[in-house]
């Protein structure tokens, strides 16, 4: 029998991996009594629970696989870079400063769509710069580094 | 009168000048951010977000609903110019709005999207000023087992109601309410799902959550989706509605009202369910529904209204219980969890400013919208044609801000990143992510009066059944679900999500 990789398919897998997930790590934490319930219990329902629903989701996404559709296509390029761009941000804030971190969002967040031209990018980056600064650390007072030097 | 002296209160607090000040930003910013392309009302708000962090709480919050009111109604504008609605409950004003536009009446059906927003919300605000109190006091009396059976009812309302299969509804209100669950538990010390992380400690916070699953899957799934939005090229003539057209709402909007504001106090049923109930109400009621769908206004005053009246009155719940109903309002409850005010019966009471305050400059904020946006339209069509290539840098950077200033720790951008590839997932795979927030943000509420409750009743979990109260909750939720796999009703819900 062929399985048809639906949407509904795999988003039973996900449930049930979760599930079990939580499962296996909330069996390191007590049980305790039902008078006293203890850090592990709640997990462990939510985790049983989750990982039957992902069960019930497959189970009936592999008997009637018209009743969802597959998808299309996965647009690896965006997310990539998107979540690059972001990483780039949370790695460079602290120790950098503010100016560096917007200029490598703006930089890695380009490659995600590519439709911006050379020009344009910097102009993005330094008016994005000039509004994040003038906003959140000139505006608002927060305490952000400008930059590093 | 108790209800006037609480009303003069609010309006004493919200009419001072900084507080005015902060309204008027807040729906401006609202708007202007709310109607660029790509950007919806839960974006617009988690951007904005970081703008109030600096502010006291009442500036905060009354600059906060200003924003919530520019959001909305910068989702609606989208809604009727380009067929794009920002959240779910703008979904229905796109059927009628855009028709209107197509016919060049784009002017008319903002306007009454503004001032039907404006009549429910002036309605809204007298109902909670006269239930708010009395609600709370029952609100007071709930013990452990009731406010566990009213959340579930809410997570099970919220999972049912929304689009797709009720499974998915549940699996994803449960996955929310797990990842509430991480970080220290606060009976017995233990550190649960926090990996060796110390950025996990205290759990995540809702901004980071609320970021990455909305804000940066949007971008993504925008970036990959090629867009041909259909933007208007007619010019929009005749601003104001004319005397037809007002003759032909004001019923529509006094019925939306009134509906919104009934549908909006109960938890977890949302303002897209009030908007939908509304127009299929005045469909049915009209003399010639075949209008319906091509430009008829009612379609338009309808369920704007029922949306705003639904949003008022949902402070009450989320106010007083904690407990919010739409993914936004749940925004909204962040907020105010950062500014340390921990939400429930006892707001009203301690912070009667902030109370009535807020409920004073919803009101304001909405008077500001009307007026600010009437003249304005020109402008926000303009800004419709801004090249999204533009747009998600600035997003992007907004956000990250916006995360790294919560607690100015460079890991959460890093949380909220794996949260934004979460989000992406659960698009792809069309899980709905609204009762994941719900279930985020009730999740640690729900343990805790579950083990409280069991620890009261001795472990004996009858105590849920018992309650009378408590029991009335379950038995709604399981009426939910009972309706949800009744195959006619089932049809009807996805009937009125694919309108």
């Amino acid at each position: 029998m062929k399985i048809a990789v639906t949407k509904d398919f795999l988003s039973g897998i996900l449930f049930m991996f979760i599930g079990l997930g939580t499962m296996i790590v909330a069996s390191n934490y007590k049980i305790g009594n039902a008078m006293r319930i203890g850090p592990g219990t709640f997990p462990i329902m939510l985790g049983v629970a989750v990982a039957l629903i992902g069960l019930a989701i497959t189970v009936r996404a592999i008997r009637n696989p018209e009743a969802s559709e597959k998808i299309a296509s996965w647009e690896l390029q965006p997310l990539l870079f998107i979540v690059l761009s972001i990483i780039a941000f949370s790695l460079t804030i602290g120790t950098l400063g503010l100016i560096p971190a917007v200029v490598a969002v703006v930089v890695v967040s380009h490659f995600a769509s590519r439709e911006a031209g050379f020009l344009e990018l910097i102009c993005m980056a330094v008016v994005l710069c000039a509004i994040s600064a003038g906003i959140f650390i000139y505006g608002l007072n927060l305490p952000i580094p400008l930059g590093f030097w | 009168m108790e209800i006037f002296d609480h009303l003069a209160l609010g309006f004493q607090v919200a009419l001072s000048l900084n507080n005015l000040l902060y309204c008027f930003i807040g729906v401006a910013l609202g708007t202007f951010i709310g109607v660029l392309p790509g950007v919806g009302p839960l974006v617009t708000i988690a951007v904005l977000l970081p703008l109030t962090f600096g502010l006291p709480p009442e500036g905060a919050l009354i600059m906060l609903a200003g924003i919530y009111y520019g959001a909305s109604y910068g989702g609606s504008t989208t809604a009727i110019l380009v067929n794009m609605p920002g959240e779910s409950s703008s979904a229905v004003t796109c059927i009628d709005g855009y028709q209107m536009a197509r016919q060049g009446r784009a002017g008319p059906a903002l306007a009454i999207a503004a001032i039907g927003s404006l009549v429910a919300g002036c309605i809204g605000t007298v109902l909670i000023a006269l239930c708010g109190p009395p609600l709370t006091a029952v609100a007071l009396s709930f013990g452990a087992s009731e406010y566990f059976s009213l959340m579930l009812m809410a997570l099970v309302t919220a999972a049912a109601l929304v689009h797709g299969s009720l499974l998915k509804g549940i699996g994803m209100a449960l996955l929310g309410v797990l990842f509430g669950l991480a970080g220290t538990d606060i009976n017995s010390g233990t550190q649960r799902f926090t990996f060796g992380l110390p950025g996990l400690v205290e759990g995540v916070d809702f901004v980071i959550v609320a970021m990455g699953l909305f804000a940066f899957a949007e971008i993504v799934s925008n970036l990959g989706s090629s867009q041909d939005r259909s933007i208007l090229s007619g010019k929009i003539t005749g601003l104001m509605p004319t005397r037809k057209d007002l003759l032909a709402s004001w019923k529509p909007i006094l019925r939306g009202t009134a509906l919104g504001s009934v549908l909006g106090v109960l938890p977890g049923v949302g303002q897209t369910v009030s908007s939908f109930a509304a127009y299929a109400i005045e469909k049915r009621l009209s003399k010639d529904p075949s209008r319906f769908g091509k430009g008829a206004i009612e379609g338009v005053a309808a369920p704007e209204s029922a949306n705003n009246a639904a949003a008022q009155t949902h402070f009450i719940p989320t106010l007083t219980l904690g407990i919010p109903g739409s993914a936004s309002m749940a925004l909204m409850l962040g907020a105010l969890m950062i500014q340390g005010i921990t939400p429930g019966p006892q707001v009203i009471n301690t912070h009667p400013g902030l109370f009535w305050g807020l409920i004073a400059s919803m009101w304001i904020g909405n008077l500001l919208l009307v007026i600010l946006n009437l003249p304005l339209v020109g402008i926000w069509v303009k800004m419709l044609r801004v090249p999204y290539r533009w747009l998600y840098p600035l997003v992007l950077v907004f956000s990250c801000i916006g995360v790294y200033t919560v607690h100015n720790y460079a890991m959460d951008v890093g949380f909220a990143a794996f949260f934004g590839l979460l989000g992406f997932l659960f698009r792809k795979l069309d899980c709905e992510p609204a009762p994941f927030i719900l279930g985020f943000i009730l999740g640690p509420m729900l343990e805790e009066n579950f083990r409280r409750a069991m620890l009261q009743s001795r472990g004996d979990p009858t105590v849920f059944v018992t309650q009378p109260l408590s029991v009335a909750f379950l038995a709604v939720a399981l009426l939910w679900i009972v309706l949800m796999v009744v195959p006619a009703l089932r049809q009807k819900k996805d009937q009125a999500h694919a309108e």
